[in-house]
């Protein structure tokens, strides 16, 4: 076999095999997950009873309306959940800033005047308990609270 | 040192690794993986251009991007994925290949890796990448219905049988490390159901919560206890029984039926879509394309009328 055609054939299988390999290299230590090379974790894991952060927008008569990931400045869901994630572990500065982010987008928005305030709060799940039994979460905590500057703006207008 | 193929157990993996492929193969694989590509670009140009509005805090940086201690510019971001949409028609279209072809996967992957480095990596994407970057040290420049005559009789092998070979086991890889991911941390219960019916229950809550769309047809399967065992039964096998495919064709149309129904349950399920897979784009480089190519010829003639003299030999490495 000419030279160049088994070097040909080495590189062939250097890639090939070697992309395989790349491929596979998480089966050692299941921990690592990144791109595009991943351990493929998301439905693997078990779930137990998941702790949830969501913002939440209240009305003048503090019912509940949820707000989409759009509110927060992203299109999915899935970095929607991480951005308010972590802002709750950067702690109360950066949470107060990002419910102030979403209070400023309300604020901005039309037919958004019934929105009074925005909250993101921490609430811990039973995920098949709450389809059978019903949605009622088996904790909950309000970690941040902000107005609606608007809100706060015709207030002070009324007086 | 014998080169690979020079002893008995060299020639026999070499004849498998690497079968005779046509370059046609190689073409129509590059305009359906590039083509696939080339559209999920343009149709997440907002999604993927977004995390210029993003805070600074946010960013995770995964992958190729790690080198990165800080998020990119604006015009950067705009720039690069502006670039792969350039290189990326060029790849699909077989546009001076040699270059459009390794530019294009370098910059998909880094477009992608920076979308993904924003706080959730998305595993939709990663053999659409992966594919991407094995196909491009292939000849697969030029327009397949263009193909001469001469060199269908000839069956003319390439040399590059490796390049769909290689694309089909990162596929299979894939999934077989999915499948060991849920034994790993879950064990073999992971086929009883329970795990797949909190997982579908989990994703449900967390989109109503966060205000998104999910799936009602798997919120009420939540509470249809007894349906999560088959289901995840078979979701397993599909993920660890995947190197079958390679025995051959029919075991690969079995098994890309099987690993499509399980995407499209994901789908119904989670409102989670694997929009690589669900295409039927990932399963290609398990089957011999260029059989279909009669039949492509025919649905579309104009495309085999040349306009001009085609330089299709022009872009073999080396050549």
């Amino acid at each position: 076999m000419p030279r160049r055609e088994r070097s040909a054939r080495w590189l062939a299988v250097a890639v090939g095999v070697g992309a395989t390999a790349a491929v596979l290299s998480p089966l050692a230590t299941m921990d690592a997950d990144s791109f595009p090379i991943s351990s493929y974790p998301m439905f693997a894991r078990p779930r137990g009873q998941p702790t949830l952060y969501a913002v939440v927008a209240r009305t003048g008569d503090g019912s509940e309306r949820r707000l989409a990931p759009s509110w927060l400045g992203s299109s999915e869901v899935l970095q929607a959940k991480v951005l308010i994630q972590r802002s709750v572990e950067q702690g109360p500065e950066a949470t107060r800033a990002l419910c102030n982010s979403v209070a400023q987008r309300i604020a901005e928005a039309p037919d958004t005047a019934e929105l009074r305030s925005v909250e993101i709060v921490r609430r811990r799940y039973d995920p098949v308990a709450y389809f059978v039994d019903g949605p009622e979460p088996i904790e909950q905590q309000r970690v941040e609270r902000c107005a609606v500057p608007r809100a706060a703006s015709a207030k002070r207008s009324r007086k | 040192m014998n080169g690979a193929g020079d002893t008995s157990f060299g020639r026999r993996f070499w004849a498998w690794y690497s079968p005779p492929t046509p370059r046609e193969r190689l073409q129509l694989l590059r305009f359906a993986v590039g083509g696939y590509a080339l559209i999920y670009l343009l149709s997440r140009a907002v999604h993927l251009n977004a995390v210029v509005g993003l805070p600074a805090s946010s960013f995770a940086p995964v992958g190729v991007v790690r080198w990165l201690d800080a998020p990119l510019a604006a015009g950067w971001v705009y720039a690069l994925y502006a670039a792969s949409v350039v290189s990326g028609a060029a790849f699909t279209f077989g546009v001076l290949y040699r270059a459009s072809a390794p530019l294009f996967g370098l910059l998909l992957l880094w477009v992608l890796s920076y979308r993904h480095s924003w706080g959730m990596i998305f595993h939709t994407d990663n053999l659409l990448v992966l594919h991407v970057l094995l196909l491009a040290p292939a000849p697969a420049g030029g327009n397949p219905w263009l193909a001469s005559a001469a060199s269908e009789s000839a069956n003319g092998d390439t040399g590059y049988g490796w390049v769909p070979r290689a694309m089909g086991l990162v596929t299979v890889a894939a999934y077989v490390v999915a499948g060991v991911a849920k034994l790993e941390h879950t064990g073999w219960s992971w086929a009883a159901g329970g795990a797949l019916r909190e997982q579908v229950a989990y994703d449900a809550i967390r989109k109503i919560e966060l205000g998104s769309t999910y799936s009602p047809l798997g919120a009420w399967l939540v509470t249809q206890a007894w349906v999560f065992a088959p289901l995840s039964a078979f979701s397993l096998a599909t993920e660890l029984l995947a190197p079958l495919a390679l025995v051959g064709t029919r075991a690969a149309l079995i098994w890309c039926a099987c690993a499509w129904s399980f995407h499209a349950g994901v789908l119904a399920l989670m409102a989670i879509a694997f929009p690589y897979p669900l295409s039927g784009c990932a399963f290609l480089p398990l089957f011999p394309l260029e059989r279909s190519l009669p039949w492509l010829r025919r649905r579309w003639p104009r495309l085999a009328r040349p306009r001009r003299a085609p330089a299709v030999a022009s872009d073999a490495p080396g050549a």
